[in-house]
């Protein structure tokens, strides 16, 4: 007990307490910049695991894939009817679909959605197999880049009827023509779980296919993985794809990452590979009206792991080849035994080889979160009212009156409950009114709303008002800015797990609020840059038009990896100087990016099951507004007037 | 005399022994086959044991005698592409399940606790004698499994182990039933020479395929079934048996100097402390064949040719050959055969007598013993 008392006593003498207390604010800002780094850790070596096939059942491209010459010429016959009918009416086009898969020997239906959007499907209910479970391949009418998928079309046409005639079958095969891989396919596969009649029993696997090209030939393959709600398929199926894929000579390239890139395995190359994962998963299941998307988030949610194919360039292997890497991974996905379970459900992937496991990276957002949390306490410890800035720290001086307690929560609910409806009825708003009518409406609703969390945010710099000095008002203050920073943390805390990197980057865009002070009027001019730097509406924007400029980090990494000035030219040349910002319809364009986001954001949870509005409007979004508020108020006095007066 | 007597009885035991270390006793044969391990990804295990099925069998051990216990039914997986077949060699020449199998304990009745009763007999009444290892003390067994294992373990059916003591027991208790006279135990597993290490009753000869801390390989796959058909051990294995015929001299020893690490990529182990003979004078065919203790008389078959030529070779001119000559050659091939005979009745007698002198040679050692000690 000796040894105690006598630190008891040090910490007392050198008052290192309220040292303590008073860094809280460091503190916060050091923990997030610890999490930033830990991300930027993780690409470097020894960070990060090569993949490895955990579960020993699927025993990918084991067997010799048969899908070769003969095949092709089904697949060059197939296509040249699809290109001949692909302006048909739907109804003419399902008929000359399931012609042909009756013919073959798939049972064959037709799904028609709320918006009268059609799917054509077929099931052929293995022999052998003991009807429970199926294996499905998808190839949409229309990729997601909006280009007709003949490539795709032709070449699933060609595999089914080629599965069908192997023995070896132990899940059913479905296979899925709709009209678009978005909102028409997902109506299909939660119509499937819940109101279809004829099923082929769950679903292991999903495989789409988007080869929008008419040539013989492509160069390598975009395999997209991200699911809405950070939810991503089994490690093991992604693995089974990339080495299939890679066995039969083709390079993988993940998140769109350009030709020449595929060979890089370096840290930028790494590190960019999981910034653009990151940002994928974030804002996965956030889709335009139409298109868009990777093609994976239609299944997302019903458990079932879904990978999307990108056929890309127009030389190089044969379209067979492509067949071949999907026969494979259905005989891997056939020999499984059980549902995949053995390995990852959450990791992040650096190149198609390399990962970081949960374990590894979840750190950096539970110091990011961590943050929050440290500043909360930091605003509760009256760190926030610059009237204390030249007082020092007594704890017993920290005083929570009732009144004051109830009527800082009483502020904060009401936030926090405004913002809810706020944003429900948003939702409820994209799901009456359409989008395609009232695009004008929309581009005002998301520009408004954008430019009213603009000028808001100025309000400090402009407010001119004085207010009698109050203790009870300085304590409300506290109250309501120490809990929402509080309630901010808690639910970026309980993300993380599920979505890391939505917890992440919202952790990251709503740091700045940490910094948020509050005074007299005259002395929260800052609050404005914070204010802005964290509003959701900004991101919103930022996120809106880079989406619609297609910025690519790779073009950053790089520029940065091999500088050099004729490289900077020209990019700065094809990038900027190139491009006619003026022009109308280019900005129109352009300035339709956040409206197609925020679009997407609200209508994310009725088409999707995205959550992430709600994660905003629901989290963020108050917590902003309450910094907004506080900022607002002008608070006379510090914390400790009231015992300095006594 | 009396210094005579203990030579003479000293003598008779060590002759005893004699006998009892070069020459097998053994009047019946039966082989354990186990699989232990289940799932389509497994399918070589299935194969190698039914190649060991299918070896014993051709090499004289009935049905009745072996015990064959199969833990999936690969050949009607859905996934094989070869419906109703399981082959042990990617070119698919020998067919291992065919119409002619007997198994008799399937599926997940493929249990440890199944395979420590069927070792120790331990069954209730109501147990088919077809499921049982009905075996004496004049049996020798061979066992033979296959499956995942560990450091003293082998995994049955993803559900269970069985570990190297529950084995040595379940032996012991066998030694102490007297329900064999030899055993020769084989297993092919990751580990694999771990599992016999802890054997300790006597007259029990264990290989394995790869040491402690070693991995057990397949030795190559079927790309149309999709694959690995054989492990490595038994691949060579089954690689030297192929050789054999029924009546081989071939021995154990000529069988575990064809283990080579080159050829297994293990180090295949042999445990000899526990058995009594020396492994040059042990026969393959005493554990994995049925081998009669019988020959067979060369009987001169072409009586034509007999008939018609002189003992020279030269043909006879003769249209008609002297009935006289012909009595002659026929009393002949009867004496032959007659001879023939003899010899086998001698073989027999000899056989009863090794036995007999056995006793005899007792009884006499006892009778001069109890002679010495009453002072005689």
């Amino acid at each position: 007990m000796a040894l105690l008392e006598t630190i008891q006593r040090k910490i007392n003498k050198y008052g290192l307490l309220p040292k303590l207390v008073r860094s809280l604010p460091k503190i916060s800002t050091l923990l997030t910049i610890l999490g930033v780094l830990w991300t930027l850790m993780l690409p470097l070596d020894g960070q990060f695991r090569a993949t490895y096939i955990s579960e020993n059942a699927l025993m990918p491209s084991q067997a010799y894939s048969f899908f070769r010459e003969s095949e092709w010429n089904f697949v060059r016959g197939y296509r040249d009817q699809i290109i001949e009918h692909i302006d048909d009416p739907m109804e003419d086009r399902h008929e000359m679909l399931s012609s042909w898969l009756k013919t073959i020997g798939y049972k064959t239906f037709e799904h028609e959605s709320h918006n009268g959007s059609r799917t054509t499907y077929g099931i052929y209910h293995v022999p052998k197999g003991d009807d429970t479970e199926a294996m499905v391949i998808v190839a949409p009418w229309t990729t997601s880049d909006g280009e007709k998928n003949i490539g795709g079309l032709a070449l699933t046409m060609g595999l089914v009827r080629y599965f069908h005639r192997l023995s070896i079958w132990s899940k059913n095969i479905i296979v899925v023509f709709p009209e678009d891989g978005q909102d028409t396919l997902r109506n299909w596969v939660d119509a499937y779980h819940t109101a279809l009649d004829e099923t082929g029993g769950s679903m292991e696997s999903a495989i789409v296919i988007e080869y929008p090209s008419e040539s013989d030939e492509l160069d390598y393959i975009e395999v997209n993985y991200v699911g809405v709600n950070g939810q991503l398929p089994n490690l093991d199926l992604v693995n089974c794809a990339v080495m299939i894929s890679e066995h039969e000579g083709f390079k993988v390239s993940l998140h769109n990452t350009p030709k020449g890139q595929l060979w890089a395995n370096d840290y930028p190359s790494r590190l960019t590979t999981l910034l653009k994962g990151l940002y994928a998963i974030a804002t996965a299941g956030l889709l335009p009206e139409s298109g868009g998307g990777n093609g994976c988030e239609a299944f997302s949610g019903w458990n079932v792991q879904t990978l999307a194919f990108k056929a890309k360039g127009t030389e190089g292997r044969d379209i067979t080849t492509l067949g071949r890497v999907i026969e494979a991974c259905f005989r891997a996905v056939n020999n499984l035994l059980e549902k995949f379970h053995q390995s990852f459900f959450f990791y992040l992937l650096l190149t198609p080889n390399n990962f970081v496991s949960i374990g590894n990276y979840l750190p950096a957002a539970v110091l990011t979160a961590a943050s929050f949390v440290i500043s909360s306490l930091s605003a509760l410890l009256t760190n926030n009212n610059v009237n204390n800035k030249h007082i020092s720290f007594n704890d017993a001086a920290v005083r929570v009156d009732t009144l004051p307690l109830i009527y800082g929560l009483l502020l904060f609910a009401t936030v926090t409950v405004g913002s809810i409806f706020c944003g429900t009825m948003l939702m409820w708003f994209s799901s009456t009114v359409s989008f395609a009518d009232n695009n004008k409406l929309y581009t005002m609703l998301t520009w408004g709303l954008i430019l009213t969390s603009t000028a808001v945010s100025t309000l400090p710099l402009v407010l001119r008002y004085k207010l009698q000095p109050s203790a009870a008002i300085s304590q409300i203050v506290r109250i309501a800015n120490g809990c929402s920073l509080f309630y901010l943390a808690f639910a970026l805390v309980s993300l993380l797990v599920l979505d890391f990197s939505l917890s992440l980057l919202i952790s990251l865009a709503a740091f700045p609020l940490t910094f948020i002070r509050y005074g007299a009027l005259s002395q929260n001019r800052k609050n404005s840059i914070w204010l802005i730097l964290s509003s959701p509406f900004l991101w919103l924007t930022i996120v809106g038009v880079a989406h619609k400029l297609e910025f690519q980090l790779d073009v950053v990494r790089n520029l940065i990896q091999y500088f050099s000035l004729p490289l900077l030219k020209r990019e700065l040349q094809t990038k900027i100087f190139d491009t006619d910002w003026l022009n109308p319809a280019f900005i129109q364009n352009v300035l339709q990016g956040p409206v197609e986001l925020f679009y997407g954001l609200l209508t994310g949870y009725r088409r999707f099951q995205t959550w992430t509005w709600m994660v905003i409007s629901f989290a963020w979004l108050p917590v902003w507004i309450m910094s907004l508020i506080i900022t607002c108020i002008d608070v006379q006095i510090g914390d400790f007037e009231k015992k300095k007066v006594n | 005399m009396k210094g005579f007597k203990i030579f003479w009885s000293a003598f008779l035991l060590a002759s005893c022994f004699a006998l009892n270390t070069t020459e097998s006793r053994h009047t019946n044969n039966w082989a354990v086959l186990v699989s232990t391990s289940r799932f389509w990804f497994n399918y070589r295990h299935m194969a190698n044991v039914l190649s060991m099925y299918r070896t014993v069998k051709r090499l004289g051990i009935p049905d009745s005698q072996i015990i064959l216990m199969l833990s999936d039914d690969i050949a009607c997986n859905p996934r094989n592409a070869f419906p109703g077949f399981v082959f042990n060699n990617a070119d698919r020449q020998l067919e291992l399940y065919g119409d002619n199998i007997e198994v008799d304990y399937r599926g997940y009745e493929v249990t440890v606790e199944n395979f420590i009763r069927l070792l120790t007999d331990r069954w209730p009444e109501e147990q088919p004698k077809s499921k049982r290892l009905l075996t004496d003390e004049h049996s020798n067994i061979f066992i033979y499994m296959t499956g995942h294992g560990g450091d003293e373990f082998l995994k049955f059916q993803d559900a269970e182990e069985i570990s190297s003591y529950d084995i040595a027991d379940a032996f012991e208790e066998m030694h102490e039933k007297k329900r064999y006279n030899e055993i020769f135990f084989m297993i092919d597993t990751c580990q694999a020479n771990t599992m016999y290490s802890k054997f300790y009753s006597p007259n029990i000869l264990a290989v394995g395929s790869s040491d402690l801390h070693e991995s057990s390989y397949s030795h190559h796959s079927d790309t149309e079934i999709g694959v690995a058909v054989i492990d490595r051990f038994t691949y060579f294995n089954l690689e030297f048996l192929e050789k054999l015929e029924k009546d081989s001299k071939s021995t154990l020893q000529d069988l575990v100097d064809s283990y080579t690490f080159e050829k297994i990529h293990s180090n295949a182990g042999v445990r000899t402390d526990l058995f009594q003979r020396n492994l040059s004078d042990v026969l393959i065919t005493d554990f994995l064949g049925n081998v009669q203790q019988t020959v067979v008389d060369n009987v001169e078959d072409d009586l034509l040719y007999l008939t018609n030529h002189d003992k020279q070779g030269w043909s006879r001119n003769s249209s008609t050959p002297k009935i006289l000559d012909i009595e002659e050659q026929r009393n002949a091939s009867f004496f032959n055969q007659n001879k023939s005979m003899i010899t086998l009745g001698a073989c027999e007698s000899n056989q009863i007598s090794s036995t007999k002198l056995l006793t005899i040679g007792s009884v006499i050692t006892a009778l001069l013993f109890f002679a010495n000690y009453v002072k005689i």
